[in-house]
């Protein structure tokens, strides 16, 4: 395929796979992508672990629902919201790092950046405001599996922000844009995790 | 064409995207949707609600922000290699949860 046609197909941003699409085999993908799938399927196994503890013992233990009615919904969300947000423009870096669009990507990047913290900020505010009305790591076994679930998930925030801000310093002198992809991917995982998580800890009472 | 020449252009390689934004808005009314579920009446109906909402979300990300779609099929393998993993956990553990004493819970 042409440079011209691959541009072309970027701008039509269709829903559907294009006809003459062929899915590519294992061999023929990027070596970087491939080893970003793996991390992400092996990241299932440790939250995936994680969660189905978590679900057998609040199928076991109901008036964990009462304990779960003291996280703070609003501020949930607001994270949720975040980390949504977040999403939209990682993937829209990595778009503008295939246009060759650095000025877009950086920007992008950096939006990106902005959202993580506001929920690691949000997140800190949450668990000082627990902590502070005693729901501490060893009040509960619901608060033990709270704060170990969204503490692992915060570890990997500030872990998808670093990787972010050193490929962004890349980014900018126009140097391994196919980085932001990489980057990218596990940032999504970031916020699928947290999409599971926020039903489980804050709205299912 | 050598192994390097052959990852070097995969590296560039680039297909079509969905739509990011529609994307975005999508997650956004589901997100409000299952905010909503919350309220209901009926636990059981919110509760299925909430976590098909969830997992369509999920999906949504995986495949138009991630691009699972486009992969090769034993990628969809790999990723739902470590899903059946939990599932198999699940079901393992499941009799010896079920009789942990309730104080522990304490």
């Amino acid at each position: 395929m042409s440079t011209t046609a691959i541009e072309k197909n970027n701008l039509e941003e269709s829903d559907s796979v294009s006809e003459k699409w062929v899915r590519p085999r294992m061999v023929d993908m990027p070596k970087g992508r491939l080893a970003m799938w793996w991390l992400i399927a092996s990241e299932i196994v440790i939250f995936g672990g994680l969660i189905a503890t978590y679900i057998l013992f609040r199928l076991r233990h109901p008036e964990w629902g009462h304990a779960a009615g003291h996280t703070s919904t609003p501020l949930g969300a607001l994270n949720t919201f975040f980390l949504l947000t977040s999403s939209l423009t990682i993937v829209l870096a990595h778009d503008a790092a295939n246009r060759k669009d650095l000025k877009g990507a950086v920007r992008n990047m950096g939006i990106t950046l902005f959202f993580g913290l506001g929920f690691l900020v949000v997140k800190s505010i949450e668990y000082s405001t627990e902590i502070s009305h005693g729901f501490t790591l060893t009040a509960e076994l619901f608060w033990s599996f709270y704060f170990l679930m969204t503490g692992l998930h915060a570890l990997h925030v500030i872990a998808g922000m670093t990787t972010i801000f050193i490929i962004m310093l890349g980014v900018r002198k126009g140097k391994h844009l196919h980085r932001v992809e990489f980057a990218g991917m596990y940032w999504h995982l970031v916020d699928l995790v947290w999409i599971l998580l926020f039903p489980l800890l804050y709205i299912a009472h | 064409m050598t192994a390097h020449q052959a990852t070097a252009h995969a590296e560039h390689d680039y297909h079509g995207h969905p739509n990011y934004f529609k994307t975005y808005f999508a997650l956004l009314l589901l997100f409000s949707l299952s905010l909503a579920a919350g309220y209901l009446d009926n636990i059981l109906m919110a509760l299925l609600l909430i976590f098909g909402m969830a997992l369509i979300k999920m999906m949504y990300v995986v495949n138009n922000f991630m691009h699972l779609r486009f992969e090769p099929l034993s990628i969809w393998f790999a990723v739902a290699f470590g899903l059946v993993c939990c599932f198999i956990f699940y079901f393992g553990v499941y009799p010896d949860i079920l009789w942990v004493p309730l104080e522990v819970a304490h």
